[in-house]
Order: structure tokens, then sequence, then C-alpha cells
């Protein structure tokens, strides 16, 4: 323990030292006021304690009107009643006040006094002042403060590291094989910067761009809310990819995202473009208030707008002003009412889009590669009707052979025919009414019986209670409608008959009439009367109305009654399905399928509920499959008034307010009397002038290469947010990026080729103490891939990746049940997106951006990674390292599947060494050393071992995936392989940039 | 309102593990993260970064929400009036304008509804409870019951996730996120939190509980739960795949320590010293 602590004191100190030679209000002070202060003492005036705000000089040095005193008097700490209130040890003196649970540190109030004896200059907040013109490089202005903290840069890193890193930071992907030994060979001066140049222009850089951004657009394939049923947004997200690939400025990239559709003459493209904003989350829960979810969605895009463009936490200001930044509570409805002024409803549709929306066209891939994607997905969910999921498969199975078995018995030859009865889904519950909701109802059926009956039998039931009368008999009544009756029927004769019934419903709840008569005739035909369309009915009692048709409100098995109600197996001989069931499996037709399908899922409520699944996904798809496009979210304008929510409550309505800006920024320009609009406040963000656009987005980029930002907080450039590391360097960047016509790739390119960036990543001991967070930079950062690149690097490496780019989200593979579970999976009327249907062939190996995204339950292998759930904006992911981490790399059968692919990979080789140094090269994109040839070797001829000696082992390993080959010749060795893969794509190297 | 400011989890892992590698103390086993964790529990407040400031009272906390239960009225709330006004409108002052749902906007009445059944003093402690739950009443002393809870979330979905993450937006980190970033854990060789969920047999399971009521909404990803499943496999990937034995296994995970070690002693990274704790 003392160890430790005599350690943090030096750590303390050094920093002190490091960072407190000149107090600047902006660095020093004004986070200890925000942090400590700001809540009581800070913008919020309805919050103000004592009269006291800190947050502006003029108020901070007046004299108090309370106590004659001045809280900070510039110049003389003694004589400001705020060096004595935190210097104070008396509870009802001290500040901050014991039971906020705030203290100063020692250091912190030592600072405060230095700075009011320094005369308590205050500063505008750092990221709210112009950007001004600055001299210096990338490499000059990092050397510099890791000059004034007495480190220097580490040397430049090795070729082989440099082209992984570059790989890995630029494309997501790690190098081939052929690509390190292009670079080693290339001598050139130039080398580096022409791989740059090729990384910077190829479609995966393009692709790992868009990942970042996806995060920060929340963007997702379902609807997020309770039930979380489908959207279509990937023509949108096709539309970011394609932004990135054609190096769109990130002006414009900005402009057509948040106004887009106000462009004049806009483009479908355009609008497609405001799909940015719909990628909030919707519901359509019954009892949903749609005006307070409309705000929601309205809040929402408010949110994401001020964070991703600004790195402003407006929505602190939703219920009051906010507490630390300068923005009104009536500047974040000013600024709400930007985004008030479309037609979406609160209350979204079901299994589909919202409107307003477009139908187009992907600006990444053709319509013809659309239409292949979107059947080999219907082909897909068809061939899941044959072969379901093995549970219930093995329970058509069963009920396939016990089925056929009694059919076979039943089957009729012209000896025994007997009678039987029809309940399956030709039976129809009929009401009077289309919606079965009248009180009373009578039915009426007359038919003809050629010969004299020989005997007949029914079976009915009516939902709430019946009579039946036939050929003018009451010969049954009904009133528990959950308890079917069958009968034998005595009273049929030669020639016209006649069915009645009288029925009656409860108020409120649905009706119906089921019933199916079969009689057998002198001659052994089957004559059948179901209920259906063919019945008359008529709602009066007396036969006062007319007699008109019924309508069929359900099939028997349907919803609201089901086919709980089943009363067995159909008693009557169904050729259809003894034809079908009789057939050979492989020999079966989609007719023959669809006949045993019906007819198991009249039985099966957990089958019929698949099928019904089924049924939803293929219609959600077909009309892509057909048009070869799809419908997407859009923004549209619909003026709407604005007012201040009190306490940010939907319908607490305050004054109305109308667009603007807040005014701690820079004033937009209008002419008097001019109502702001989106695309008004899209050109404001995008002016060159622009504090904070260009700040956050280079920051944001910066991010992405170094993994952490020069403002740490890249979500919060406010008061609470990080004050820069670099200020100066943040700034270079930004001006030199606006003035390159808001050029990312020659920001990025710019970035890649300091040396800053080209540095060795080894921690050294010197430096470590100094910087324990590397923030200054004196080596080249290492941090864990995000999720979606780990899962990409191991596709690549083992060659199983398809870098076929955008189209219609993928199915890859997944742990069984994790969307039913959590989803209104088997909710009788359906929705979509509520079990994992897995896809086949190639929508296993395609990049982890195209996985289909639910929000309640994102893909396991992403989230385990520290992936956003994607409901809300994220600008940073936080980096986690978990042994759930080690479990995916060692067991999800898609690593172990991209094990397998790598080992049969390196068994070609002639060697052992070969084979381990193609597996280092592929994975890690070096040879292997001496130590890890020894230990991986030995462990391949123990595996050999192993697996000898249990060869049904080495199937079972090597059979992980889809693209397993059964005609392997010597599985032992190629699971012994599998396993050193295995090990390889398990190392901290592989999923690590360094 | 950021408390991302104050928390950078693998800086702080690198800060702390620094600091022992530095004091001359080998890294590289479990044991060595046992003592990190055993500071914790001394009784003494270190002051390490990403362990709380103060000693935690709390061992354990199990929270368990019974998503679609019988309502307090009818199991815990009781009121005498309630059953004097059984099927009379409901008072404007008990209300107190509370909003209606689009479910029950469209009624024409809105009747007070006394419990089914009836309500009794139970335990010395004469907690009020419904007759329907004997044999929680033989245990009222040794529960609290809190009857002032209160919700503005009228629907399912924005009601549970504002039960288990404070607001109904979404976006904020669950109970157990913020149990286990307020206290810390003794033990790091398990997860922050685990969550036990009761659906997951593919039936209609009706009012569904999805992955953001255990999530860690802006706090750091290891704040959150870890999801056991119903079932013979209860966490994900943990199940050696078929054809891997015990003893390969075992054999992998140390070939796999090795080589760790030797990329640990190029780059010296305390990241990767974690990866060979697991």
């Amino acid at each position: 323990m003392m160890i430790h602590r005599l350690i943090i004191f030096v750590v303390l100190v050094c920093n002190l030292q490091c960072y407190a030679k000149k107090i600047q209000f902006n660095q020093s002070i004004k986070p200890i006021l925000s942090n400590n202060c700001f809540s009581c003492h800070g913008p919020d005036e309805k919050e103000i304690k004592g009269g006291l705000q800190l947050h502006l000089r003029e108020t901070a040095t007046s004299v108090l009107e309370k106590s004659g005193e001045r809280a900070i008097s510039p110049g003389d700490r003694e004589e400001s009643s705020l060096w004595h209130r935190i210097n104070s040890t008396d509870p009802d003196d001290q500040m901050p006040p014991p039971e906020s649970n705030h203290k100063l540190t020692r250091e912190e109030i030592d600072l405060i006094g230095q700075w009011i004896d320094e005369g308590a200059e205050y500063q505008r907040h750092w990221s709210f002042e112009p950007i001004e013109p600055i001299e210096g490089t990338i490499d000059e202005l990092i050397e510099s403060k890791l000059k004034e903290a007495g480190l220097n840069p580490s040397p430049k890193a090795s070729k082989d590291i440099l082209i992984r890193r570059l790989y890995l930071d630029l494309t997501g992907l790690p190098p081939s094989q052929v690509a390190i030994e292009t670079f080693a060979k290339d001598n050139s001066s130039d080398a580096y910067e022409k791989l740059v140049d090729q990384l910077i222009n190829s479609k995966t850089f393009a692709e790992r761009l868009a990942v970042n951004w996806l995060d920060a657009a929340r963007y997702a394939d379902t609807n997020g809310y309770s039930i979380d049923d489908h959207r279509d947004m990937w023509i949108w997200r096709d539309w970011v990819v394609s932004a990135f690939l054609e190096n769109k400025p990130y002006d414009q990239f900005a402009l057509e995202q948040i106004a887009g559709d106000l462009i004049p003459k806009s483009s479908t493209q355009q609008k497609v473009a405001t799909g940015f904003l719909r990628n909030s989350m919707n519901t359509h829960e019954g009892g949903t208030i749609p005006e307070e979810y409309r705000v929601t969605y309205t809040a929402d895009k408010v949110d994401t707008v001020s964070t991703v463009f600004m790195g402003l936490t407006m929505k602190c200001a939703q219920c009051h002003d906010h507490k630390y930044d300068p923005i009104t509570q009536k500047e974040y409805y000013q600024f709400f009412a930007f985004f008030n002024t479309s037609s979406e409803p609160g209350s979204g549709a079901i299994n589909a889009n919202t409107a307003p929306l477009i139908e187009a066209e992907s600006n990444l891939c053709s319509i013809e590669r659309v239409k292949r994607d979107a059947n080999n997905r219907i082909n897909e969910l068809r061939q899941k009707r044959v072969t379901p999921e093995i549970h219930l498969t093995n329970l058509r199975n069963q009920w396939e052979k016990k089925t056929l078995d009694s059919l076979s018995k039943q089957r009729p030859n012209s000896k025994n025919k007997k009678n039987s009865l029809i309940i399956d889904n030709s039976v129809k519950w009929i009401w009077s009414t289309k919606e079965g909701d009248s009180a009373y109802a009578k039915f009426r059926r007359a038919f003809n019986l050629e010969k004299a009956p020989k005997s007949a039998s029914m079976w009915f039931t009516c939902d709430n209670e019946c009579k039946i009368l036939i050929n003018g008999n009451h010969i049954a009544s009904l009133d528990d409608w959950t308890k079917p009756k069958t009968i034998e029927i005595n009273n049929l004769k030669k020639g016209k008959n006649t069915i009645e019934v009288e029925a009656n419903n409860v108020a409120g709840s649905k009706a119906g009439l089921i019933l199916s008569l079969q009689v057998l005739d002198s001659s052994n035909e089957t004559i059948s009367i179901v209920t259906n369309s063919e019945w008359k009915s008529q709602t009066q009692k007396n036969n006062q109305s007319e007699w008109k048709e019924a309508f069929e409100i359900a099939n028997y098995g349907d919803s609201p009654w089901g086919a709980i109600y089943q009363t067995g197996e159909s008693k009557s001989f169904d050729e259809n399905l003894f034809s079908a069931l009789n057939t050979p499996t492989k020999k079966r037709n989609t007719t023959h399928w669809n006949k045993i399908n019906d007819s198991f899922s009249a039985v099966s409520g957990a089958f019929k509920i698949y099928i019904n699944q089924l049924n939803l996904e293929e219609k959600a798809i077909k009309k892509t499959a057909e048009t070869g496009k799809s419908t997407v979210m859009v923004m549209n304008y619909k003026p709407r008034k604005t007012h201040i929510l009190i306490r940010g409550a939907y319908d607490q309505h305050g004054e109305e307010v109308s667009t603007g800006i807040p005014s701690a920024l820079p004033p937009v320009k209008s002419e008097p009397g001019q109502t702001l609009t989106r695309l008004d406040l899209a050109k404001w963000l995008i002016n060159p002038k622009h504090p904070l656009t260009s700040r956050v987005i280079v920051n944001r980029y910066w991010q992405m290469i170094f993994g952490t930002g020069l403002v740490k907080t890249a979500e919060d450039f406010g008061a609470q947010g990080e004050y820069p590391s670099h200020p100066v360097l943040l700034d270079r960047l930004a001006k030199d990026f606006v003035a390159s016509g808001w050029d990312l790739q020659k920001l990025i390119k710019r970035i890649v080729m300091s040396e800053t960036y080209q540095q060795e990543s080894k921690l050294r001991k010197s430096s470590s103490s100094k910087d324990p967070y590397n923030r200054l930079l004196s080596r080249s950062p290492r941090f864990r891939l995000d999720a979606e690149f780990v899962r990409d690097s191991a596709l690549f490496a083992s060659g199983l990746l398809d870098l076929e780019i955008g189209g219609p989200s993928v199915y890859p593979y997944q742990p069984k049940g994790l969307w039913a579970d959590v989803s209104h999976y088997g909710y009788p009327s359906g929705f979509t997106s509520q079990k994992y249907l897995p896809g086949s062939g190639q929508s296993n190996y395609r990049r982890s951006m195209y996985t289909v995204w639910k929000r309640t339950s994102p893909p396991p292998s992403m989230t385990i990674f520290d992936a956003p759930n994607r409901e809300t904006c994220v600008v940073r992911r936080l980096q986690t390292n978990t042994p759930m981490q080690a479990l995916v790399l060692q067991n999800d059968p898609q690593f172990l599947e991209a094990a397998a692919s790598l080992g049969n990979i390196m068994s070609a080789e002639s060697s052992i060494m070969e084979g381990i140094n193609i597996g280092f090269m592929r994975t890690l994109g070096r040879t292997a050393q001496e130590n890890e040839l020894r230990i991986l070797s030995s462990s391949f001829k123990e595996y050999i071992k192993t697996f000898e000696n249990k060869p049904e082992n080495a199937v079972s390993l090597i059979r992980a995936g889809q693209s397993y080959n059964p005609k392997i010749k010597d599985p032992k060795t190629v699971a012994a392989w599998t396993l050193v893969a295995s090990t390889l794509l398990n190392m901290d190297e592989f999923v690590t940039r360094q | 309102m950021n408390f991302l400011n104050n928390i950078n989890s693998s800086a702080d892992l690198i800060n702390r593990r620094c600091l022992l590698g530095q004091s001359g103390i080998a890294l590289g086993s479990l044991a060595a993260s046992s003592m990190l964790r055993a500071d914790n529990t001394s009784s003494t407040n270190n002051g390490i970064p990403g362990l709380p400031h103060f000693e935690a009272k709390a061992k354990r906390v199990i929270y368990m929400f019974q998503s679609g239960g019988p309502s307090h009225i009818d199991l815990f709330d009781h009121s005498d009036k309630i059953n004097k006004l059984h099927g009379t409108e409901l008072p404007d002052s008990v209300r107190g304008g509370q909003r209606l749902t689009g479910m029950t906007a469209g009624l024409k009445k809105l009747l007070v509804c006394a419990p089914v059944s009836p309500m009794k003093k139970r335990g010395n402690s004469g907690t009020w409870m419904s007759e329907m739950v004997p044999y929680t009443g033989d245990i009222a002393d040794k529960i609290t019951v809190i009857n002032s809870m209160h919700t503005d979330a009228i629907n399912h979905d924005p009601g549970i996730t504002l039960i288990n993450t404070g607001s109904q937006i979404p976006g904020r980190p669950s109970l157990g996120s913020w149990a286990s970033y307020g206290l810390g854990s003794t033990n790091s060789n398990m997860p922050a939190y685990i969550v036990l969920i009761s659906q997951g047999n593919g039936k209609n399971p009706g009012q569904p509980i999805f992955s953001r009521l255990w999530g860690s909404g802006f706090l750091p990803s290891q704040h959150q739960g870890v999801l056991m499943r119903s079932g013979k496999n209860p966490l994900l990937y943990l199940n050696d795949p078929p054809g891997i034995e015990r003893s390969t296994r075992r054999r992998m995970l140390d070939d796999l320590a090795q080589l760790n070690k030797e990329n640990y002693q190029k780059f010296e990274d305390p990241e990767i010293e974690t990866r060979i704790a697991q």
C-alpha cells in the first residue's frame, strides 16, 4: 500500500509541474468551477444561490447585495470572499457545501488563489472563440509540447508495423501478404505516401469511415422502441459510404444530411441524405400518446445534430437552462424549432418505414445487384420452410410419421369407406358483419342431397353461444365456445335440407361461428358442408333484415381463436396431405411442402408462429426483390408552431418561439422577419467561420487514428468537456481543413503522413511516468480494433471475407434465440425482426458493418467488443478488455470457421515452419520468431497426436461453418492447424493496432 | 452531467498497472489482479483510480424486475378508502391530472377498483399485504415495501426503461451499471454483474425485457451486464466447441499466454497483461 501511495503522489506532483506554469482560466480554473460551483453559481438563472454567478467575470467580481463583499477581488485573494469560503472548514461557511459532495483539493484551492492574485482574468470558452491563423506542422506542435514536458518522440516504427497500422487505421483490415511484400521491396522515397494514397482511395477506406458515422447517426435496421420491428435505412447507409468514396466535401456532406430536402431542386439522393435525421428510434406501441413521442424524436434530432456537428450537449437544456454552457432553455427550443417542422408522426408504422419516405436506388450498387440480394434472401427464407430450425424439424418429423401412419390406415378403399369430418383451414369462422362485432346473427345454409344419407356427423363451435336447427328441428346448443361439439345427425333427407343457426355475441368482443358437416350417402360418397361465404346471414331477430352473404372472419386455426381449440386430428381423409407425406423428402415440391406445413401449422402453435415469421419477413423484402429499390425515411417541411416545453414535458406549452441560434454562437445572417429554416441552420453550421464544426470533426478523425482525440471528450466541447491537450494543433488542423475545401481525405492523409503517426508504439518507462495516458504522444498509441474490424480481420486473414459493398443488410451466424428472447416473437398478429433467421452463403462473410442491427438485441460479437447499441448518438466508443472478448475469439462459430479456413490454408504449406509463417503473415503481417515457432510447432505435433487418437474430434472441429469442405483429405492435419490458427486469432497482437 | 470526464477505463488501467510495474512488482498472473482488487476489500480508502473513494457497505446487490406482475393495489398498497370508493368515478384529487394512455383515454368512465382480495397487516412491522401472498407475508419483517414509487411513463417500453435506467428515454445506464460503476467489484475474474432473464422458450413473451435495460448507457461498456440465458448454455460462447477437449484447450491457452508475453516484452503494454490474465 505504501508503495502505491508514494507513486501516486509523485505522479500528481509531476503533472502539476507540467501543466501549472501560468494560470489560464480555460485550461485550469474553469474546469474546477464548472465541476464544483456552476450547478448553483452558473448559467442556470433559476438555480442561482446567494445571487452569485461565477461563470462571468462581471457577476463574479461585483459586490454582492447580501454580504456587501466581493466573491472575487481581482489581484487580491485575501479580499475575496470566495477564497475564504473555499478554505473554510466551518460546515455553515464552507464552499462547496458538505452536502454537495463536492470537495476541492488543496492543489485546486491554491490554483484558484494564484489565479485571483494574477488578476482573475476570464476567457471566453475556448471552443466558442474564432479559429485564428496559426503556424506549425503537426510534428512541430506535438514536439514542442513534448519538450515542455521533458520528453522525446519515439523512433520511427519498422515497415512491417507501419503497413499493418496503416491498413488497420484506414481500412479496418490487415494488409495482404502481397501488399506487405510489395511495400517491403519498395525502397523509393515516396513508398509510404504511395501506400497512403492507395488506401485512401479504396472502397474499404470509405467503409471504414462509414462505421464511425453510423454510430454517430445511430443507424440501425429496427425501430428501437417496444416491438422493435424492422425498418429499411440501408439506402441511406449506402449514401454515406458513397459520399466517403467520392470524398464529398464535409460541408456538403453535412448540408445534405441536415437539409438535403430543402435544397432547391434537390435530387433524390440529396433527400436520401436526410435519412440521417430520421434514424431516430420510433414506436407504435399501443397506448402511445403520439405527441409525446413526436417530441422525443425531435429532441433526439437536436441531440444528434448538436453532438455530431458541434460537440454540444444541448439536450441538457431541454428541461431547464444549461447548467454549464451558455444555452438557455428558450434557445434550446429555438433550435428544436428547426426540426419540429416535418410531417413525421408520433406513432410509427408497423413492420415498415414511417412516412415521410421516398423510394430510391442505392447510390452504391446496381438495381440488379439489389434484386439478386433480395431474391437470395427470399430463397433463404423459403428454404427455411423446408428445413426449419432443428427442434421444429424434429417436431414436424414426428408429426409426419404419425400422420402418415394414421392416413395410411384411413386411406379409403371401396370396401371400408367411412364417414369423416373435415376440420382444416378450408373451414371458416363466419359472422353477419365484416368485423364480427354485432350482438346477434342468424345463419342459413340450404343444400341438396341427391341420394339418401347413410350417416352424418357435425362438428361446430361459436363465440359466444349458438343454437342449431336442422330442417326446423332444434338439435344442439352450445354456450362455451372453447369446447366444440361433435354430434351425429339423423334427420337429413334426400332432396333439400336446411341448417339454421341462431347466435349471440358478448358486446365488445369478436364473434364467429364455425361448423363442419359430413354426410355419407348410400353410394359411399361424402358430401361436405362447411361454414364459409356460401352461407347466408342476417343481423336481426324475427327475420326482419335481408339475408346476405356471411362474412368470413378467419380461417380455422387463425387468430383470435387460434388452433388451440382443435379437436384432434382431422378425421377426414386428406388425399393431398397423404400424397405429400408419401413423397420422399428430397422429391417433394413447393406444393407438397406448403400442404405439409399448412397442416402441421394447424396443430403446432410453435410451427405456426415460425411460418408466420417467415411470411412477414418475405413480405417485407418482396418489393425490393421486384424493383431493386427500397423506401427510405426522409425529412420534409410542414410548418408547425414551437413552444418552450416547461420542464421538457411535451404537453406543458410555454412561450411560443421561432427558429434561432444560441446567442453565444456566431449569429446567422437573415433578413428582418425571415423565418430561418433547416437549410439556413445547415448553411450556418458549415460557414467557414463557425468555431465548432471544423474543430469537432477534425478532433474526431484524430480520435479515429490515435484512439483519443485532442479533446478527449469528443462528444462535449462545452465547459464540462476536456480542455484540448494541444489547442494550437487542433485549431491549425481545423483551419487548414476548412481552407482545403473540407477535404477529409487530405486531412487524414496529413495526419498519417506525420512523423508523430509513424512512431513506434513501445512503452518507454521514462515517458509513461510523466505522461501515463500518452496524451502528449511520445509514442504511437496501441489500442484494440473496433468490434467490426476484429471480425473483419479474422475473415480476411482466413480468406473468407467477401468484399462486396453496400446493399440490404445481411444475417450472419448468431447464437440461437437471442432475438426471440427479448422480442414479441409469437405475438398473434406478428411483427418483423422478432426472430433471427440466419442467412446462408456469402451473407456470413460480408464486412460486419452490413450485419443487420436490431437495437434491442444488437449482434453480440459487436457489443462484447464495445460497439454501442445504436439507440442514441455516440461519437466515442469506450474501450474495455474483458474475458467475454476472449470467449468470442475462442468459441464464436464465426471465429472458429475462420480458424478452420486459415488452418486449411496453413496445411497446404510444405513444412510446419512454413505453415506457421503463412499463418503469421495473414494474421499479424510478419513472420514468426524463433520462440513462437518453437511453441506452436511443438503444440502442432501434440495436436496431431490428439486427433490421431480421436479422429472424430478432428471432423467435428473443422466442420465449424458453412464453408467446410467435406472432401478434405486429411481432417486431423487440418484440425491441428485449425487449433494453431485459432491461437493466432486469439493473440493480443491480432486484435491490436500497434 | 458529464461523467465521462472522470473515467477512461483503459487509461485508468494503464495508470494503475504502470504504478505497480514501476514499483518492481512482477505482473502477468491472476494473482496480480487479485492483489489489485484486494485493495478494494481492505478497510482503507486508497484513492486508486477506478475504485470507489469510499468503502462500499453493500457486498452484493440482487435486483429482480418482474415485468407484468399484479398491481400494487392488489398486493401491498393498502387503503381503507379504496374499498368504500369501489365502483365509483376516480376522484380528480387522486388522478391529479395524470395523463391517460392511448388505450384508456377512450374509456367513458374511470372507476376506482378495490383490491381483488383483502389485505392484512403482516409481521411485527405490520406491513400490509394481500392474502394472495401468504408466503411473502411470512417474511414481512425481512423485507421493505416502498409504496411511494411513482412513474411518469404510461406505456410498457418507456415504463420499464424508466424503472431500470431512471429515464424513459433510452441512453442512460441501468441500475446494475451504476452499482458496478459506484461500488466496483471485489472480483476481477467475474463480469461487472450478471443478468438472468426468464424468457426465451420461443413462446409469446408478452412484454419482453430487452438489452437496453441492462446496458451501460454512457458509462464504459465494462459496466454492462452479462446476460445469462435460461437453458443449458447460459453464457454465450462459454462452451468449448465440438472437437476441442479440455486438455487441448489448456494447451492453447498456455501457448497464448506465452505468445502474448513475448509481445508484452516488445511493447510493455499493460493491456496485453490483461489479456494474458484472461
